[in-house]
């Protein structure tokens, strides 16, 4: 069979059963407690139902900045067995559930199980804790008995903290983290009990806010008319009482029993967070990621050996990998009920899609592999961005005036799409710069044809951006009657369509040829960053400081790389690679000589 | 003669050439008529209308744009607008230069930048555009995309003008069961004299000061009233608390200011998040029309009620507010209510019902105002900006953002005109790349 189809079938075959391993759950054994089943239970956080899961594994990312925690082992009445160095011994990563389960039910283990972050070194040394432990994240027995702490703590309820004083904003920090495991720890968190018909009167199940199980105990002692659905209440302490006891059996039926009843108060409930949960589990973004770093190294051994399998190959997972992403990134949707963009995380995620799919669109017009590693780069690069920019739940309620699915859809999906075309005509920019320093691969054909596509991105993207800014324009005169304020965030998108309006311009009036239309789009990256993220460091102060202080160093690295980039490419481009006189006997060539290295364009 | 030509050139390098172009390359028209000699006001024309300058003026708007955006660090949005985009020239401090890295007490403090505004960038762009349309552009299918496109840009600096010039903006605050018939305008003050001593009257007799008048200070003089003012003091943004030993001197001698003083704060800036506003105060020394004589210094504030006093039997209010605009009808908040996402502090929305009453019209209804849901009546467009409830009564207060542009359609064409416009230009570009592809 022709290798040229063969190949690229068994990549994908591959990725198949890989993605396939991926997704089957973890199953719980058949004689143990059903935790993966009571994952699903939906709780109300962020103003959204979303699965215990998904509570549990925010928690987690507040409280440790991570979405698991290593269990500790521990002996039969859970007691901590500790190594010679009196320290704890950890194992695999647990459910996050059972997690969240043990903490609201303080069972044993959980104090001692490493899950909190303090991460500056002088907090560190103060509470006597290790500041050279890997991930710097510690147990609530390593620091609950601090007296440093707790003094601190006093004075600091007593005083308040200060403005701009590290030391205040750390231990604050610290309190808000044992505030948060505490609310656990008394069952005030989360809000997991629905409430009855009556109490609900005619509203939506999901719109009336919720109860958590104390508050509902409590209630159902004090009143006569509770509003708690009482059912509900009972299942809930059923399934809490039979995991405290360690009793399998009544577990796994009380949840069942949950289950069922909570699909008689509303089918949607379950069937939404099951789907989370797989999702969760599963991913998916993770493993685009993974898939991309595929795509990229088959692309780029493309360019070296084996080419045309390898390149068809590089396509064809490309492909497949967009197709999981798209599937993805509808989940996303369905769950949440919003037009793809909500946040940055969600702008991010959108980003690497577009990206991804525009490059991969490129690969069928270019037909050399530049494409397909393109898109490998630019959606991988979105995805690391987004998953760094996760903090909490990434879907949760938006603000009164940005409840307009009709809006989001249209101004903000646009608006993104611009960045994300931006982002790709610097990318071709980029590469136009490296491949033609550094490699012969630009010489003739190749090259002028990357330089066209790059000018009709820069096209896309001037039309997006532009329609996507002045929509955003139209939606503010829809909301407050004022088409244009001159606010940063509208400056910022200003800046994009002004940019590529440049590019266009000083194209149209041969001020830049080839290499100026590929310099000035790679300065687009710069442009486009400052939108998406510098004019939101305009209020630092009052955002997360830690957050946005590595957004500004990431930014500023970006930007100096992309800076660097333009300057090599300011060499005179006879000292290119590409684009060297060619004596007109070269003593060897190898690879050209099987015309592989230099892809030809082929007739469609 | 279309120097605005959409074929990519090829590439500088010799290889590339000796592919795309095998035969000589043709000179471009505008070259070629750049070398016969013209009479001096075509060249100049030639050069307004050149591609090169749209390009300088392009890097020159993003300079103004980008400054503009960290200027609102300091200085607040309005004052930014006014300053870098709707004027002529703007003294960018090298503060701003700087990202704001100077030493308080730095000499470059004092340092500025002259660049032209937002004004003067605009209109040299628009005559690069007229001349560049006027000289260069020949009518043609090819073309008609770009002339679209750029009539619709035409129309979207247009609108702007017309926003910064008649654009009229306000507040309408009312509270449950308050009935309400002006505008406030927000971030302009007056100092309003309110002659209250008929009980029963209908209308209120008022005398009001404008802002500009009370920041330049000095004596403020009115037929209708028996007593001049003197501003003595006048802060845009202030904090204050009651006097008490050791604090410097109270605000004013007569009245409640004996017991007040004041604290300065810097204005709100543009980029504050916390939707603060200024909050001022006044001091002003009201003077005996006839005879000159002092009668003692008051303090008038945002923050306190309007202060009552006697004078030759009778009664005044004084209060400095939000500068009002009258209107011929009335509205009333009925009902207001604020939707909350479930379990948490954030809102989903906010709806107002209030009863408009037009009494020359003799109407009377009920209207609905709610997020992205704006009310229009008689030119102006009344949208729902804030509320808020009193946490003892239970009283909401709603705010209506008050907004009559005339030029407000005209970002709604030039949208369309502008998306069409790129669309058939970048659509006849990619059909002949397809086409040469495929042949």
């Amino acid at each position: 069979m022709n290798a040229k189809i063969f190949f690229p079938a068994f990549v994908v075959c591959a990725a198949a059963i890989y993605l396939t391993a991926a997704y089957l759950p973890p199953a719980d054994a058949d004689d143990a407690m059903q935790i993966q089943r009571f994952a699903a239970i939906p709780v109300q956080e962020s103003g959204r139902i979303m699965p215990f899961d998904t509570f549990a594994r925010v928690r987690l990312l507040v409280l440790g900045h991570k979405e698991w925690v290593a269990d500790v082992e521990h002996d039969k009445e859970d007691k901590a067995i500790l190594d010679k160095d009196g320290q704890v011994v950890e194992g695999r990563p647990m459910s996050q559930s059972a997690w969240a389960l043990d903490t609201m039910l303080k069972k044993e283990p959980t104090f001692d199980r490493r899950f909190i972050r303090i991460d500056n070194d002088q907090v560190l040394a103060w509470l006597q804790l290790n500041a050279n432990r890997h991930g710097l994240r510690f147990s609530i027995n390593e620091f609950r008995d601090n007296k440093n702490l707790k003094d601190e703590i006093e004075r600091l309820r007593e005083v308040g903290s200060e403005k701009d004083n590290m030391h205040d904003a750390k231990v604050e920090d610290i309190m808000q983290k044992i505030t948060i495991v505490s609310r656990m720890m008394g069952m005030d968190d989360p809000h997991m009990i629905p409430l009855s018909a009556k109490a609900r009167d005619g509203q939506g199940i999901r719109d009336v806010p919720w109860l958590s199980f104390r508050a509902a105990m409590k209630e159902d002692a004090a009143l006569e008319n509770p509003t708690a659905d009482q059912k509900a209440l009972v299942l809930v302490r059923n399934i809490l009482a039979a995991y405290d006891a360690g009793k399998v059996k009544q577990f796994n039926s009380s949840v069942d029993a949950y289950r069922v009843y909570l699909n008689t108060l509303d089918p949607t409930l379950l069937s939404h967070t099951v789907v989370e949960v797989r999702s969760n589990h599963f991913a998916p973004f993770y493993q685009c990621c993974i898939l991309f770093g595929f795509v990229f190294l088959l692309g780029c051994v493309s360019w070296m050996v084996w080419s045309e399998p390898l390149a068809n190959a590089a396509f064809a997972l490309g492909v497949f990998t967009v197709i999981v992403y798209t599937i993805a990134l509808g989940v996303r949707i369905w769950i949440s009920g919003y037009a793809p963009v909500t946040n940055l995380y969600s702008s991010a995620i959108f980003i690497g899609w577009g990206a991804a799919i525009l490059c991969l669109g490129l690969e069928r017009i270019i037909r050399n592999g530049i494409g397909s590693v393109l898109a490998a780069i630019t959606a991988f690069l979105a995805l690391i961005v987004a998953i760094n920019l996760v903090d909490g739940d990434t879907m949760g309620k938006l603000v009164a005036v940005l409840e307009s699915n009709f809006w989001l859809s249209t101004h903000v999906t646009c608006v993104t799409f611009g960045y994300m075309a931006t982002f790709v005509a610097g990318f071709l920019g980029v590469t136009y710069v490296l491949l033609g320093v550094l490699t012969n691969k630009l010489r003739g054909e190749s090259g002028v044809m990357l330089v066209k596509v790059t000018y009709g991105v820069v096209c896309f993207a001037t039309l997006l951006s532009f329609v996507g800014t002045v929509l955003g324009g139209i939606w503010a005169d829809q909301s407050w009657g004022r088409f244009w304020g001159w606010d940063p965030k509208e400056n910022g998108a200003l800046l994009i369509v002004i940019w590529n309006a440049i590019i266009l311009h000083a194209r149209w009036g041969g001020l830049v040829k080839s290499r100026g239309v590929a310099l000035l789009a790679i300065g687009g990256n710069i442009v486009t960053s400052w939108s998406w993220f510098g004019v939101n460091l305009l209020g630092v102060g009052l955002h997360n400081y830690g957050f946005m202080k590595g957004v500004f160093t990431t930014l500023v690295v970006f930007a100096i790389a992309n800076l660097a980039i333009i300057a090599i490419g300011l060499i005179p481009q006879r000292q290119w690679a590409s684009f060297m006189p060619q004596r007109p006997q070269e003593p060897r060539r190898p690879n050209d000589a099987h015309g592989s290295v230099t892809p030809q364009l082929k007739p469609a | 003669m279309e120097p605005t030509t959409m074929e990519p050139q090829p590439a500088l390098s010799p290889t590339a050439i000796q592919v795309m172009a095998p035969g000589p390359v043709p000179p471009t028209p505008n070259r070629a008529a750049a070398r016969k000699p013209q009479p001096l006001p075509m060249r100049i024309l030639h050069l307004v209308s050149s591609l090169r300058v749209t390009v300088v003026l392009f890097l020159m708007s993003m300079v103004i744009v980008f400054f503009g955006t960290l200027a609102q660090k300091e200085m607040s949005n309005i004052d930014v607008v006014s300053k870098y985009f709707r004027s002529a020239y703007v003294l960018i401090p090298f503060r701003v230069l700087s990202f704001f890295t100077l030493d308080p007490k730095a000499a470059a403090n004092s340092w500025v930048l002259p660049f032209p505004g937002g004004w003067t960038l605009g209109t040299l762009l628009l005559i690069n555009l007229l001349t560049a349309h006027a000289l260069r552009f020949k009518m043609s299918w090819k073309k008609s995309g770009v002339v679209i496109l750029h009539f619709g840009i035409l129309l979207m600096m247009l609108g702007e003008v017309i926003t910064g010039h008649y654009a009229h903006e306000g507040m309408l605050v009312m509270s449950q069961g308050e009935t309400v018939n002006y505008l406030q305008r927000s971030g302009e003050l007056e100092l309003a004299i309110t002659d209250v001593t008929d009980p029963d009257r209908k209308e209120d007799d008022i005398v009001a000061v404008y802002d500009s008048a009370l920041a330049r200070g000095g004596k403020i003089s009115d037929k209708e009233l028996p007593f001049d003012l003197n501003v003595v003091k006048f802060l845009r943004n202030s904090e204050l608390r009651r006097w008490k030993e050791g604090d410097p001197p109270p605000l004013a001698d007569t009245g409640r200011g004996k017991d007040i003083s004041a604290i300065e704060k810097p204005a709100v800036q543009g980029t504050n998040t916390e939707k603060q506003t200024d909050v001022s105060t006044i001091v002003v020394e009201l003077k005996d029309k006839a005879t000159g004589k002092s009668l003692g210094t008051r303090v008038s504030s945002m923050w306190l009620d309007p202060e009552k006093l006697e004078y030759q039997g009778k009664t005044y209010e004084i209060s400095l507010r939000n500068r009002r605009e009258y209107r011929p009808f009335f509205m009333r908040l009925n009902k207001a209510e604020e939707k909350k996402q479930p379990n948490m502090e954030m809102a989903k929305d906010y709806s107002s019902w209030v009863q408009l009453i037009v009494p020359q019209r003799k109407e009377d209804r009920e209207v609905h105002i709610y997020m992205n849901t704006p009310l229009r009546y008689g030119g102006e467009t009344f949208f729902q900006a804030n509320m808020s409830q009193n946490p003892d009564t239970g009283v909401y207060t709603t705010g209506l953002q008050v907004v009559r542009n005339p030029g407000w359609i005209l970002p709604y064409l030039s949208c369309i005109l502008v998306a069409l416009g790129m669309l058939i230009h970048f659509g006849i570009h990619l059909v002949g790349f397809v086409t040469r592809r495929v042949a």
